[in-house]
């Protein structure tokens, strides 16, 4: 054990203790030096010696203690006794002489142990560490390997998953069926059989076996059964805070005893490396401390890369897919640290780590080093998430790869990409909100390079369509139909002021920062028609504010205890009671006026309905109390811990919203009802994502980019996969491996149709065409007869009414008809000919030229040797038709 | 209108789509339906738009300074008594279950519209669906040329999200029929009658028959490919709804919007204004399948409605004779027809208005004790059921609130007690929660 160590050990276990065990880690070597002449050594039996050092050792056995602490020890030793044993740290040393000085020192030496006694108890909500809470960190973990020699050993305890891979298998152990796979190398076969060990399959065994390097065989099952701690101990080392060094010793019921040494992550308890220091008479102990690794794949995924059906893999298959945390790169762990700040972070000290590891320099991972804990389960327990630095290139290749894995574990076969033309639509209608016009069309056509996609992707993000049509997507969350707010300046004011921020590449956070925080009076519109549509309610802002921003359904716990979902009824209020403190005229508004005005006061409380209960506010997940004592609003407290890279919900659900909002599906869908109930499809995905959008510092774009630049978007939407079974393909769409028939939304339909037609401006066949969304009163009227539930894109919701006023109603005819559009009388010129003019028409809807049946067919309609009149009511049907064709009104 | 090669169109689509074919099944259906009345239950809400005064209607308080200016009639109910202005209601009393103990809590035009058509309070981001929208979710039969869910006279300035098919999406919004508030819904035919328009049913001005067809004919070539490949999700729902639309334009069920081929004198009968022939329309539709449709009476009538704050009398009377040409000849004319057993009809307001008379002859806002009544298909007629006090202003026995009467309309529909419809989220939700009041079922 090192030199400059200072002190630990757990009570409980005092009596399994040996107390002259050679390590302990305190010195009092200079006591020695200190008063020696006053105290009587000479009839000092060796009965009271022991059990003096015993003494000591328990008063020691305790929580690290800071050095401040020991320096104020030392200072009342001090003024008390006349002298100090001077306990700074730096003359800490071996413990072995601790039984040699004490013995003339004893006085001193028990007053300092009753001090540290006390010492003990006052600390006691000092962190603490334990056997138990490592297993309990391990637990939350995914994959954990080990690797040695020639072996590699796996273990996933929350999926009770046991892995090893030696030169002449590959061996996976389920432990919830107890079923063994081995798949010798070289062949092609996998060998099934199932555990003959019958006893309980504890936790703490599997843990046990993995750590001391047994193979998990029914004979090691059978020697190990029954294992338990017997004793524990602990002690940080002052060179490394973040490091831990806790030894266990572990009994079966055999009386077997193992002895473990293992070195912890301070901050996550989560095992780094392990050195088993004795093994009695069955396991020879390990020279050296091996490493413990923590993979970002899952089980299923390293099983299927490992283990896949008629596969055989080599060691070196295997390594450049295995991601590890990386403790050799000083240089990175800590700047990952500094970014992270107190978040959950695995970075350790590289100086510490595993000095006795050979590494192996070929293992190179794609991303950065992590112990991820993961979007999963109830939803008050989640943790911040990890940030990992990437650059937009890192994450497109680390969805892709996430991805992959799970469709490889789902089994689930991809459908072929999409055409670039097919691609560029689909971007025009995401990004943009509407179709390319036909100039756009033949741009990117022209344009032969390899990488015009990755150039549209960007020209598109620059362009202002792109800031009007995240506008609308927000404000249909935000605000939604169906709520009056003409008098304030109508739900287009919202949109505008929206459309301005992501023009502006204002961070995201920042533009939630302002719409938690607008001030003034409503009539001032622009941020505070989020406060004019919620009437000012704090209740109501709660339930809003949960959903869009973090993704929760919290009002489902308004009335009552979520039901499916841990929130409480308490919660809800709770943090409603972040907006209690705003000015507003007391009790139930019927409806707000323009004159009435947000801005924070003193006063302002909510109840718990149907009790006398004020609840107090406090953030989601926590469980004290908000106690910042600072004068800040409330507003502000909850805008700061809303947005903050800290909050476990506020990256997730924005991350999630956008890729929903591309794929017409969510990881986690519906993608306001984070929770339980509604796991991701992938959390790894999902915090890639929600990393990027932290460590980007809440810009939009660079998300977007990724999102769209992923393989799984550009994916086509049709299947044509032979023997293709509904089921199949409805896996494939929930797992984005085949792209969503997306609805269009009625401002994306009228947007298009605009487009198409040339209907609201004759300018719309120049290069920098960008369309109008503001102020145009036929298309309010059209978005109101169309408008439809924000929630589902890939259903299609519409009935009968609108498809009979999309084939019949006064927009159409205005927009196709001969006399009166706008593309048709452009293609009236002399110079056209009919196929040539049948190609604009294709264009200007479907984005594509047309295909040679269609050319063929639509001749029929319009011969060339028409008439002009004749012609131009064939190119009029034609538009007609087009504009009612569902390859038109959907986004595919 | 004419048709457009219904049979030809069907047949190509469902060759190249794998849909149910169109052709072909109408007039079976069409027997059967009229064979078995009891095969299908349907659902007429009255809407009477501004709150209708109970106590000049059908809670009468005669010995009552509150009682105002009507007198009592006997209905053939003995011990039942109407408003003098509703004889033809009074003869037909023993379909009529009147709920005399309604009492709510939202005394706003827009929020109690939202509540008695939704059965929700407005508050929370949760859409509901307007009842005609639920019910036409659980009712509504998949190989319909009709929508589900028609809506006649519509006016819905008092609150939009009232009118709407909430979480359930368009599909099951209404289909709006002479919507007081969109322009050129009603016009006045030859006769006099006030035409009900069904807005874009008609092909658009200028495009002939056989050019529509053309149209159709190209329209239906260019969508195979595209929806073949996509047929699961919203592609083939698309081309569904369209399918649908294109048949409704062609299909002989779209004459039950016309009403130029109904005998004169019952034209004359139901009332020659939008309320009466909007409940001849809703014989039609229901003959020919409908589940649920809904007549509005009241505001969208032009003028203030039931929403009587003064001159309350002159107007309650003019409303009254309105009220009772047309929901009284709806209901002979139903019965004659063999529809009345299978028809559930629903009349109320968003609330009641004041039992105390205010100094302008009016009566305000009143949702604590009010009055809404059922009638026909699985209702017990013939009784009133809940008392108020003697000045009118308090429910005596028979509290019901808006969640009961809505239970119990889903009983007398058949449709239990709480049917749930999908939320989008995968949740199920109840149309309604309440007590079902069994004394008012058959």
């Amino acid at each position: 054990m090192t030199q400059d160590s200072n002190a630990y050990r757990n009570p409980q276990s005092a009596s399994a203790r040996d107390a002259s065990r050679t390590d302990h880690p305190i010195d009092f070597d200079d006591l020695s030096g200190v008063d020696q002449g006053d105290v009587v050594d000479d009839d000092w039996t060796a009965e009271e010696a022991s059990h003096f050092a015993a003494m000591v050792a328990d008063a020691m056995d305790a929580p690290a203690v800071p050095k401040s602490l020991i320096k104020r020890l030392d200072r009342g030793i001090h003024s008390r006794w006349g002298s100090s044993p001077e306990l700074s740290p730096s003359r800490l040393s071996h413990v072995s002489e601790i039984a040699r000085t004490s013995v003339k020192t004893w006085p001193v030496v028990a007053a300092l142990a009753a001090s540290l006694l006390l010492v003990v108890f006052m600390l006691g909500g000092a962190e603490r560490y334990a056997w138990a809470t490592m297993v309990e960190a391990v637990k939350q973990q995914g994959v954990i390997q080990i690797a040695s020699g020639d072996t590699v050993r796996w273990l996933d305890l929350s999926k009770q998953v046991v892995g090893r891979q030696t030169n002449e298998s590959t061996e996976w152990i389920d432990l919830r069926d107890r079923s063994v796979s081995t798949l010798p190398s070289g062949t092609p076969s996998v060998q099934r059989h199932s555990l003959e060990y019958s006893g309980e399959l504890s936790t703490e065994l599997m843990l046990a076996a993995f750590l001391l390097d047994q193979p998990l065989s029914d004979e090691t099952l059978q020697r190990l059964s029954g294992i338990h701690v017997v004793d524990q101990e602990w002690l940080s080392p002052l060179s490394d805070e973040s490091r831990i060094h806790l030894n266990v010793l572990l009994e079966s019921s055999s009386a077997d005893r193992y002895e473990l040494s293992i070195e912890l992550d301070a901050q996550s308890s989560l095992p780094m490396s392990v050195q088993l220091t004795d093994g009695g008479s069955n396991v020879a102990a390990t020279q050296d401390f091996r490493q413990l690794v923590y993979l970002n794949q899952s089980v299923e995924q390293l099983q299927l890369a490992h283990f896949g059906p008629g596969e055989s893999v080599a060691m070196s298959d295997l390594t450049p897919e295995v991601e590890r945390v990386d403790l050799t790169d000083a240089g990175s762990s800590t700047e990952i640290e500094s970014a992270m700040g107190d978040r959950v972070t695995a970075s350790t000290d590289p100086a510490r780590a595993g000095s006795n590891v050979e590494r192996d320099s070929s293992v190179e991972s794609l991303s950065s080093p992590e112990i991820v804990s993961l979007p999963t389960g109830a939803a008050n327990k989640w943790v911040p998430v990890t940030v990992v630095s990437r650059s937009g290139e890192e994450v497109i290749r680390a969805v892709d790869l996430q991805l992959q894995t799970l469709w490889e574990r789902e089994q689930v076969q991809p459908v072929a990409a999409a055409s670039d033309l097919q691609l560029l639509r689909r971007a025009y209608l995401d990004l943009a909100g509407r179709t390319p016009s036909v100039v756009e069309v033949r741009e990117f056509m022209k344009d032969q390079s390899s990488d015009r996609y990755v150039r549209l992707i960007d020209r598109l993000l620059d362009s202002p369509d792109h800031a009007s049509q995240m506008a609308a997507v927000w404000r249909s969350f935000l605000i939604p139909e169906g709520v009056d707010l003409d008098a304030f300046g109508g739900r287009e004011a919202f949109e505008r002021w929206l459309s301005e921020r992501f023009a502006s590449g204002e961070p995201y956070d920042q533009t939630v920062r302002k719409l938690l925080l607008a001030e003034g009076r409503l009539s001032r519109s622009g941020p505070l028609l989020f406060y004019s549509a919620l009437k000012l309610d704090a209740d109501q802002i709660a339930a809003k504010t949960s959903r869009a921003f973090l993704g929760m359904r919290l009002e489902c716990a308004q009335c009552h205890d979520h039901p499916f979902e841990p929130w409480t009824q308490e919660d809800f209020w709770s943090y409603a009671a972040f907006f209690a403190q705003i000015s507003r005229p007391r009790g139930e508004l019927e409806n707000v006026s323009t004159v009435m005005q947000v801005r924070d006061v003193d006063r302002g409380e909510v109840m718990i309905p149907e009790t006398e209960i004020v609840a107090e506010p406090r953030f989601l997940g926590q469980t004290d109390t908000e106690n910042d004592p600072s004068e800040l609003a409330r507003r502000a407290k909850l805008a700061d811990w809303l947005t903050g890279p800290d909050n476990p919900y506020f990256a997730r659900a924005t991350a999630n919203r956008l890729w929903s909002h591309f794929f017409g599906i969510g990881i986690v869908d519906p993608v306001d009802d984070f929770g339980v109930m509604n796991e991701p499809v992938s959390p790894e995905l999902l915090d890639t994502l929600a990393s990027q959008l932290i460590d980007t510092n809440f810009d939009l774009k660079s998300l977007i980019r990724s999102i769209v630049l992923s393989r799984a978007y550009q994916l086509s939407s049709g299947a044509s996969l032979v023997g293709d079974q509904d089921e199949q393909t409805e896996k494939r769409l929930k797992l984005f491996a085949q792209m969503n028939v997306k609805t269009l939304t009625a401002e994306q339909l009228y947007d298009c149709i605009a487009v198409a037609t040339m209907l609201d401006q004759s300018e719309a066949n120049a290069s920098d065409y960008s369309i109008n969304r503001f102020g145009n009163g036929r298309r309010e009227e059209f978005l109101q007869q169309f408008s439809a539930p924000a929630s589902n894109r890939s259903e299609y919701m519409a009935g009968i009414p609108q498809a009979l006023m999309l084939m019949n109603g006064s927009l159409t005819s205005e927009a196709t008809a001969e006399q009166n559009s706008g593309l048709i009388r452009s293609l009236q010129a002399p110079f056209f000919t009919n196929d040539q003019r049948i190609e604009i028409v294709f264009m200007a809807t479907m984005s594509r030229p047309p295909r040679k049946e269609e050319l063929a067919l639509v001749a029929n309609f319009v011969p060339e040797d028409a008439s002009v009149d004749q012609r131009n009511a064939g190119m009029a049907d034609l538009l007609w038709a087009l504009i009612n064709s569902s390859e038109f009104a959907l986004n595919h | 209108m004419s048709k457009i090669s219904r049979r030809q169109f069907g047949h190509s689509l469902a060759a190249g789509f794998g849909a149910v074919s169109a052709s072909g099944w109408f007039p079976n259906f069409a027997k059967a339906v009229a064979a078995n009345p009891e095969r299908k239950r349907h659902c007429i809400l009255l809407w009477m738009s501004g709150g209708p005064s109970q106590t000049d209607t059908f809670d009468m308080k005669p010995d009552h300074e509150n009682g105002g200016e009507f007198r009592e009639i006997q209905t053939a109910v003995p011990g039942l008594r109407f408003s003098e202005h509703l004889p033809k209601l009074a003869a037909m009393s023993d379909q009529l279950a009147v709920l005399r103990g309604l009492s709510t809590k939202e005394g706003d035009h827009g929020r109690g519209s939202y509540l008695m058509r939704t059965g929700h309070k407005p508050m929370g981001p949760i859409q509901y669906p307007c009842i005609g929208s639920s019910l036409a979710r659980q009712m509504a039969e998949d190989e319909m040329t009709l929508p589900s869910n028609v809506s006649i006279g519509t006016y819905r300035a008092f609150n939009q999200e009232a009118f709407s098919p909430g979480f359930l999406g368009p599909k099951y919004g209404p289909l709006f029929v002479a919507a007081a508030d969109v322009p050129g819904s009603v016009s006045n035919d030859e006769d006099g009658f006030p035409q009900l328009k069904v807005q874009s049913l008609d092909r658009a001005a200028g495009i002939s028959e056989q050019r529509m067809e053309q149209r159709l004919e190209m329209w239906r070539q260019l969508q195979s490919q595209f929806v073949s490949s996509r047929s699961a999700g919203a592609a083939g729902a698309h081309h569904q709804v369209y399918e649908g639309a294109v048949r409704l334009m062609n299909s002989d069920d779209a004459k039950a919007f016309d009403l130029s081929g109904e005998p004169k004198k019952l034209r004359e009968e139901y009332g020659s204004n939008v309320f009466g022939q909007g409940c001849l329309m809703a014989r039609r539709l229901i003959q020919r399948g409908v589940p649920f449709v809904e007549v509005s009476l009241g505001t969208n009538s032009g003028g203030v409605g039931w929403d009587t704050h003064s001159d309350n009398f002159n107007a309650v009377a003019n409303l009254s004779k309105v009220l009772d040409d047309g929901w009284g000849t709806l209901m002979r004319d139903l019965k004659e027809h063999g529809l009345l057993e299978s028809t559930t009809i629903l009349w109320m307001g968003e609330f009641g208005r004041t039992p105390t008379i205010n100094p302008s002859a009016g009566r305000d806002h009143f949702p604590n004790a009010w009055t809404s009544v059922l009638a026909g298909g699985g209702i017990a007629g013939g009784q009133a059921y809940g008392r108020t006090s003697k000045d009118g202003n308090a429910v005596e026995d028979g509290l019901i609130a808006e969640q009961d009467l809505l239970s119990t309309l889903c009983s007398a529909l058949g449709l239990g007690s709480a049917p749930t419809n999908m939320a989008p989220n995968g949740r199920p939700m109840p149309i309604s929660e309440g007590n079902v009041i069994k004394d008012v079922l058959a």
